[in-house]
Formats: structure tokens, C-alpha cells, sequence
């Protein structure tokens, strides 16, 4: 008999959970691939690292991008050896749940579902990933109160407000923190001149990234190739460059979170200035983000205690209680 | 001649079950479960299954 399986197939990052296990499988969604045989040579960390740094005849890629599947065929290579790896045979199919964002299309949705049932899932449900956000952040949202969560991923931005089960206002946009890394990408490109690739604006990001001024601040020596003489060329980079090159992605993700905090009811807006917000995924973890939306809207913003799986255990709480919560998947409520 | 009774009970019963329609309260009933399924208490049970599987992990070699 098959374990049931929640998935988090996010643009950055792809994580599993399986009921009565918890998670079991935690990997960057990247996949590698032969060209010239068609064969998957390497997935998840293993063909992260290959990024950038492969021979003509190997091409290591993300097949999402802003959420959605670019490529379905690599997708569904990609998630039939994800279920493989976490045991599942063509004998053993079990039910899926999968976290997909609220902003994608009735297409993309459709694509989702067909790539897991063909990689071998019996049966795939789909759940906004705020709304499993919320669960897994373990905020009240049975209760008649205001909960408001920000996920912030690699492709897309969320925010949702959620009362007594169900999401009452939401706001999405396909901006993440890969849009961060290609914004740091672009200034170094304009300004100095290098080209770097996308782990490097990556690293840059993780070491000296920042919304708002902050404390313990330093610089950070960036390897690119020159592009005027094409040879390998250092450049510093400091804080203060990285904050302009990265703020106009910044200020779209939090007009964002203002647009959805319009849209909700004032009954529950009162909330959010006794509760706050809560943020979760990766882009969430940028230093000083917290900050400067708490500065640009004035409600509290708190930190979930586990913003990179807040997602995929949301997800493992629907598969734990799938026929009490089944209401909530998205094809049940279209 | 009994089997004209065995399919008219039968036609009855089928009737009775469809006529009847949803419980008026069926509504109220599976919205319940569904909150009580997104209470904290329910939601321990998952922290609990993952907090477990991950020390497990760690404690392997």
C-alpha cells in the first residue's frame, strides 16, 4: 500500500512529505539532462551544482519558472523520479496533494495534475500554497480571526488573508527571489561591466543582500567574465549597490502585500495590527525584508518558525486529514 | 409472482433514498470537520510525525 504523498513543487526548491513519515525528501528543482540521448543524468542538488558549468551536451534546468511548468515533458521526468525515490513503484500509486500558487492559470493547473498522474500518482489534488502556508505556519485560521501570510518563493509572491478555513482576499505576482538574483545579475552587467551567473548573484545575495540598511554590514568580492576582454575579472560589490539593484523588485512584491491588505474586510484588517503578518519561503529570509514591510504598510510582520517547509507541512496536514480538508483543494471549489 | 414484491421494495427503497435528497444538516456537519481538521490540536499530529522522523534521521550514522 502506498503512503500518500504532499509536494511542494516549487520553482526553487522541491520538498515531500509523506504521511506518517513527515518530510523525506528536501531538493533544489533542477534536473539534468543529456541533449543528444534524451537521458536524465542527474536531479535536485546534485544537478543544481551542474549549473552553468556543463558541457555542450548536458543542459541542467529548472522546468519551472514563475510557478508554472516550461516544460512539461522534463516536469514530468523530473516528479515520476522524485516518487521513485521516495518509494513509489508503478505497483504502489498513491494520492498527491500539490502546492501550486494561486496565480496560475486553469492550463497550467491542468499540467500540473496530468505530469504527476503520469509519473505515477493515482490520484493529484492541488492546494494554494498560501493557504497550505498558513496551515503549516500553524497560525488559527479555524478561527474567526485574521491571519495574513506573505510567501515569498523563487518565482511568485503571496499574500493571503485567512479566516475560518478559507482564503478571503489574496494577491499574487510572478516575482520571487530568482527575480532578486536576476536584478543583481543586471546591475553588475550595467554597472561594472562582468557577466555572473545566476548561483553567483545567488551567493551575492545570500552574503551581503539586503531591503533595508542593517547591522554587521560588509562587501563581497564578485568573479565574473569581463565583458569588453571576455577574461575572468573581480569586482566589490557593496551592500549599498546590491539594495538599489534589487529595490524595484522589492517595492512590486510589497505593493503587492498592500493591494491584498486593501482588499480585506476591515473586521479583519483590525487584526493584522494586534496579530501582524507572518512570512514564509526562502525570498522571506532576505535580510531586513521583515523591516521594511513592517516601515512601508506599519502592521507587525513575524518571522514562521520554519519558513522554507511552512509549504509542504501545510500540505502533509491535508494528506494526514484528506477527506475532512478535500474542500479546500482547488479543483473542489471551481 | 414474489419477484414483482422483491423489484417493487427494491424500486421503493431507491426511490426513498433519492427523493430524500442531502440531510439538511450535512452541510453544517462536514463544515465542522472541516475546521476541526485546521485546529492547532489537530495540526501537533503533523509536527509531531516530522519532528520525529527527522531526529530518527539524525541519529543514524
Amino acid at each position: 500500500m502506498a503512503r500518500d504523498l504532499a509536494i511542494d513543487l516549487g520553482t526553487a526548491n522541491t520538498l515531500v512529505y509523506m504521511k506518517g513519515r513527515g518530510i523525506v525528501l528536501n531538493e533544489p528543482s533542477v534536473i539534468a539532462v543529456n541533449r543528444q540521448t534524451g537521458e536524465v543524468l542527474a536531479t535536485g542538488r546534485e544537478a543544481w551544482q551542474m549549473i552553468g558549468r556543463t558541457p555542450g551536451y548536458i543542459v541542467a534546468v529548472r522546468p519551472l519558472r514563475g510557478g508554472a511548468i516550461t516544460d512539461f515533458e522534463i516536469t514530468e521526468r523530473m516528479i515520476r523520479l522524485l516518487l521513485q525515490r521516495v518509494g513509489v513503484s508503478r505497483f504502489t500509486r498513491p494520492k498527491v496533494v500539490i502546492c501550486v500558487p494561486s496565480a496560475i492559470t486553469e492550463v497550467e493547473r491542468r499540467a500540473v495534475t496530468d505530469a504527476a498522474r503520469r509519473a505515477g500518482a493515482a490520484d493529484a489534488q492541488l492546494i494554494e500554497q498560501p493557504m497550505a502556508a498558513a496551515i503549516g505556519a500553524d497560525l488559527p485560521i479555524d478561527e474567526p480571526i485574521g491571519n495574513m501570510v506573505i510567501d515569498i518563493g523563487g518565482g511568485t509572491s503571496e499574500s493571503a488573508v485567512i479566516s475560518l478555513g478559507g482564503i478571503v482576499a489574496l494577491e499574487a505576482v510572478r516575482v520571487g527571489s530568482f527575480d532578486i538574483d536576476a536584478a543583481i545579475q543586471a546591475y553588475v552587467r550595467r554597472e561594472h561591466g562582468i557577466a555572473i551567473g545566476e548561483r553567483t548573484a545567488e551567493e551575492v545575495k545570500v552574503a551581503i543582500g539586503s531591503a533595508c540598511e542593517t547591522e554587521d554590514e560588509s562587501q563581497a568580492e564578485v568573479r565574473g567574465r569581463d565583458l569588453m576582454t571576455g577574461l575572468p575579472r573581480t569586482v566589490v560589490l557593496t551592500p549599498e549597490e546590491v539594495r538599489f539593484a534589487i529595490d524595484d523588485t522589492l517595492s512590486s512584491i510589497i505593493d503587492s502585500v498592500k493591494r491584498c491588505l486593501a482588499k480585506a474586510p476591515p473586521e479583519l484588517a483590525q487584526d493584522f495590527l494586534v496579530r501582524g503578518m507572518y512570512l514564509v519561503g526562502g525570498g522571506g529570509l532576505l535580510r531586513g525584508l521583515s523591516q521594511r514591510i513592517e516601515k512601508e504598510t506599519n502592521v507587525p510582520v513575524r518571522m514562521s518558525n520554519m519558513p522554507l517547509e511552512a509549504v509542504v507541512m501545510g500540505a502533509g496536514h491535508c494528506i494526514e486529514h484528506y477527506d475532512a480538508l478535500k474542500t479546500m483543494f482547488m479543483g473542489a471549489r471551481r | 409472482m414474489i419477484w414483482v414484491y422483491v423489484v417493487a421494495f427494491v424500486i421503493l427503497v431507491v426511490a426513498t433514498f433519492l427523493l430524500r435528497g442531502r440531510r439538511p444538516d450535512s452541510g453544517m456537519t462536514s463544515y465542522r470537520k472541516h475546521i476541526d481538521a485546521l485546529s492547532s490540536e489537530s495540526r501537533r499530529g503533523v509536527r509531531e510525525v516530522n519532528d520525529r522522523t527527522q531526529s530518527t534521521k539524525r541519529r543514524k550514522p
